[in-house]
Order: C-alpha cells, then structure tokens, then sequence
C-alpha cells in the first residue's frame, strides 16, 4: 500500500502562509494498492486527489468517510469524479440512526447551498453505511470500521493489505469524557461503554504500520466536549497497541510549520524511539 | 467614512496553496468599520479570522455588536459562521442579514448549516447559547443600520440562487459589494448598475477571465471585463476584482490587472489583508 495526504487541517481550511508547509486543506488521504486508490475523508484536499484520479483514470472510486463534520465532508461537492461520465463513487461509513448517510450528502449538496445538486451529478453516487465492527473489501484492502469517542457517529477505519495495516483515528477523543452518554444502552454504564470505545481505537491501532491520529490539541489546549485528542494521547495510543509509527494528523488551525517542527522533534523524542512519529504533511507519501 | 478590510477574497472554495499566497485562499469576507458600527459583507472563512480580531476588540468581553450582511447561502459565502468564535460569547450581538430562496427561510438555511450531523461546535443560535444571534430576512431593500444607509438588490447569479449586492452609504463615502452575478443579458445589469452608482469602491465578481468566459457562460459569474464595464457604465471610482477563481494562482491575477493597466481607469484586485479608507477627507 502506499499512502498520500491530500489534507491535514482540522476544523477548517487554513491559507497562511507560514501553515502551508504542512498544509491547509480539511483531511483527505489516498491510499493505492493494486493500481486502484481507495479515499479517507472528503475535506478539501480531495479537490486536488479528484483531479489526479481522473488523469489516471479510475472509474471505480471508494471513499471511507469517518463521519459527517463539515471538515471532513465539505470537499465532497468539488469532487471532479462526480462531473464524470461512466464514473462510479461509492462513499462508506459508519450506520447512522435517523438520518441516513445519503440525505446529510443530499443536504450538503443541493439548491441554495451549491448551484448542482446532488441528484444532477453525472457519477452513479452509492452510500453504504456498515455495521461497527464490519470488513469489508474495497479493492484488494480489508477494511475494518469501528465507532470512537465523537459527537455524532464517527468511525475510525483499520486497512489491511498483505502483511501491513494502517489505522486512521479521528476525529476522536481517545482518554476523554464518553460524548455518547445520550445512546447508552440502559444495561450499560457510561465507564464500560468509555472502555469499549477505548478498545475499538486500540482494536483499529493494534500493532499498525502507521497510525494516522486525531491530535488536534496540546495538553494544555485540551477542551472536554470536542472530541479531539492530544498529541500525547496518540503517544499513549501508539505505545498500548504497539504500533511502528504515528502520524498526527488533524492540526489545529493557527498552528504554524515551525510550530509543527518542533513538536515533530519534541514528540519523537518523547517516543524515544519505540516507534516513528511524523507530523502529517500535505504532500507527504508513506510506502508500507 | 468607511473604513474597508478585506479578509477573504476567493470564490467557491478556500484555496491553501502558496501560488495563492499574496492575493488570499480564504472565501468571501469584508469588514467595514463606520465611526461606531462594525459591519461584515460575507461570511466566508475569512469571517473566522476577522472574528479573531474581533475578540481583541471588546467582543472578548461581551460588550461586541456587529452586523452581517449576507450575498446569498451558497457555501463559500456562509461557511465561517460556524468558526466565528466571537458568537460564542455572550453578550455579543450579531445580526445577520439575508435572503432564503422561498422553499426555505434564511433562518432555516442558516440553522441548517449548524445541524449536528456537521456542527460539532454548540449551536449558537440557539437562545442560551453564545451571543444574541438575530437573523433577519430582508423584505424592505433599502434601510438603515446606525448611520449607514444600506441598499440591497436581487443581482443575477444562478438559476436557485437567490443572490444579493449590497450598497453602503455613509456620510459622503460609499461602497458597492456585487460578489457573485452574471450578465445574460442587458437587463440583469440593472441593480448592478443602481447599486454602483457613483460608489468611491466597487467589489465585484470577476471569478473569470474574459478569454476564458465562453464555455461558462450561464454559471453565474463575471469576467474581469464585466466587472470593469459595469464600474465604467456606473461611474464608480474604482473597481476591485473579486472571488478570484480558486484556480488562479497570484501572477494569474496580476496579468489580468496589467491587461487593464492602460484603461485609465483604476483596477485592483481584491487582497486578502489590503484594507481601504472611503470619504476620509469629507
């Protein structure tokens, strides 16, 4: 597998200068195996991925989509597959209750919010929403989804592929408050269900490759009710399952490349070598 | 007097790329200062930015009231609402002005945006939330705001869009902001033409360039050359090019203002940070 980040910014697009070294579009990642790229997340950076999949050709598209925050979704309509003939997309995630996946892309996508509406796409659009603890192949990777501590419906993908795997972990609060209390099971107390969540991050992270982590915040910035982790919870992470490397990924608006350096340095310090840590980079590609 | 800052000036989509650098990535946003009202054109990315310098600016303690005024609820032009810290204190007051599309109430759009499927942040519309966030649906096109006389017309965008301008008067200075229209045809120049009168500063649409207008004709934007004949036929004193193409790198955007430069008549383009005093001297 090899894996490309088109976007790396959370909450919203940022165009400083001094951020985009590392870069400014809301998460998306490529990851190709067998010729084919399968997509995580459709912020902004899937514009550009859009245009390199058309030059390739690909008409056969699957986008893994964590959940439904503006952030991760808002690149969606200027997706250039979607204005294409003979072009398949299917979009991925986790079951909604209520509301289904394809109505909160209809919602995004239509008058007067965006001049083409969603049913006027020249692509075939499929949603297919999976159960938590699903795989599934898209492609020759196994796919594995599982739900995180997050406002709304999150999930968090494990991808295998030969011997290696990759985890993506965000948008999620790892060691934080449950943010799910309202769809306790009456049986369930709120610090068992904290642990399964807790164990489903780890099940996605065990013993992977890489782990793309939500580390939006620092120590000292972190804000219960968020649903974002730290840098130091993706370290905490990363050692419990025993991963080779960890990305942090989902920086915080306003935080600059030479900021991003040094925590780059400071953390892979504090790693002290047990496994890699990499500030994600737009541009950045990680063979595995 | 109107004091003009520009904090987002790129169409459709924010654009992070260094080739963009100078002119600005962040979508549609303009604040424009009178001696005691703070006004907001858009509510783009920029809007979280401007919002920053709000905070240091007695909206960190409650005490901030300001004013926006919405072209219409296509994405680029509403999506830093939900990042406006400054609407989560409270205390602040914001009004926000618009038009929905009939099917749907300003309100309901905006309401809408801020839906848990894909706000995370609290909603701060809602009443024991934030600032008082009032929205109010523009029926009567033409009223005030403090000492500013405010203007509205429907401009031609795209067909479902249901698209303002803005003109501001304050004391002698005045502004026309027309970020997203088209003219089809000699009557959709109308309430451009109204709207620009005689302005000391036209924002306007110039998402394409006049070469490349052709093939996107009936997509709801303007050229360049429309937006420089539509200041020309009004009498504006001078124009900036706006909601650059997210495409259009810095030096695309500064040969097309060379292309005017033997116009005589003054052409800037919209930079994001560029900010602009009207009437200084009345």
């Amino acid at each position: 597998m090899k894996m490309t980040f088109w976007g790396v910014r959370g909450s919203f697009p940022v165009t400083a200068p001094l951020q985009l070294g590392y870069g400014g579009n809301t998460p998306c990642l490529g990851v190709e195996a067998n010729g084919q790229t399968v997509i995580i997340d459709a912020g902004t950076g899937i514009r550009a991925l859009g245009r390199a999949i058309v030059d390739r050709g690909q008409r056969e598209i699957d986008i893994l989509l964590s959940h439904t925050h503006w952030d991760h979704i808002h690149g969606f309509p200027h997706f250039d597959p979607l204005y294409r003939d003979n072009t398949r997309i299917t979009v991925h995630s986790l079951k909604h209750e209520g509301r289904s996946l394809a109505k909160i892309f209809r919602e995004q996508q239509r008058s007067p919010f965006f001049p083409v509406s969603l049913d006027d796409v020249k692509a075939d659009v499929q949603f297919v929403e999976h159960e938590d603890g699903e795989t599934f192949c898209v492609g020759s990777i196994a796919v594995t989804s599982r739900r995180l501590n997050h406002p709304g419906v999150a999930g968090g993908y494990r991808l295998e592929h030969g011997n290696s795997a990759v985890a993506y972990v965000c948008d999620a609060d790892l060691y934080g408050p449950l943010l799910l209390a309202h769809e306790l099971p009456a049986s369930s107390t709120d610090d068992l269900r904290l642990q399964e969540l807790r164990n489903r991050a780890r099940d996605l992270a065990h013993r992977a490759d890489w782990v793309v982590c939500d580390t939006f915040f620092l120590p000292d910035e972190y804000v219960p009710d968020w649903g974002h982790s730290s840098i130091d919870d993706g370290l905490q992470l990363a050692r419990e399952v025993d991963a080779h490397g960890l990305l942090l990924f989902h920086h915080r608006p306003g935080r600059d490349d030479t900021e991003l350096d040094s925590l780059q340095r400071r953390y892979q310090d504090e790693a002290g070598g047990e496994f890699d840590v990499l500030a994600s980079k737009e541009g950045l590609e990680i063979s595995l | 007097m109107l004091r003009v800052k520009l904090w987002g000036t790129r169409g459709t989509v924010s654009t992070p790329v260094a080739g963009n650098a100078r002119y600005g990535g962040n979508t549609p946003c303009v604040e424009v200062r009178t001696d005691d009202d703070v006004l907001i054109l858009d509510a783009g990315i920029g809007l979280h930015w401007l919002g920053e310098s709000l905070l240091a600016d007695g909206f960190s303690r409650g005490e901030g009231c300001a004013h926006i005024l919405v072209s219409h609820t296509h994405w680029a032009h509403i999506q830093g609402i939900p990042f406006c810290n400054p609407m989560l204190v409270a205390g602040n007051r914001f009004t926000i002005y618009g038009r929905g599309d009939g099917d749907n109430s300003l309100e309901g759009l905006l309401l809408g945006q801020m839906d848990s499927a894909f706000c995370p942040v609290p909603n701060f519309f809602d009443d024991r939330i934030g600032a008082g966030i009032t929205i109010s649906e523009i029926e009567a096109l033409e009223f005030d705001i403090g000492g500013t006389h405010v203007i509205a017309r429907l401009v031609h965008h795209v067909s479902g869009a249901v698209c303002l301008g803005y003109r501001l008067e304050n004391g002698s200075a005045s502004l026309a902001y027309i970020p997203d229209v088209e003219y089809l045809e000699e009557d959709h120049r109308g309430p451009s033409l109204e709207l620009a009168a005689g302005v000391d500063l036209l924002i306007h649409d110039a998402h394409h360039t006049a070469a490349e207008y052709a093939p996107h004709r009936g997509c709801g934007h303007s050229s360049d050359q429309d937006a420089v004949d539509l200041a020309l036929g009004a009498g504006a004193g001078k124009v900036l090019l706006f909601h650059h193409h997210p495409d259009r790198d810095d030096d695309g955007i500064d040969a097309v203002v060379t292309s005017h430069r033997n116009g005589d008549f003054p052409v800037e383009a919209a930079r994001e940070g560029e900010d602009y005093v009207l009437g200084a001297d009345s």
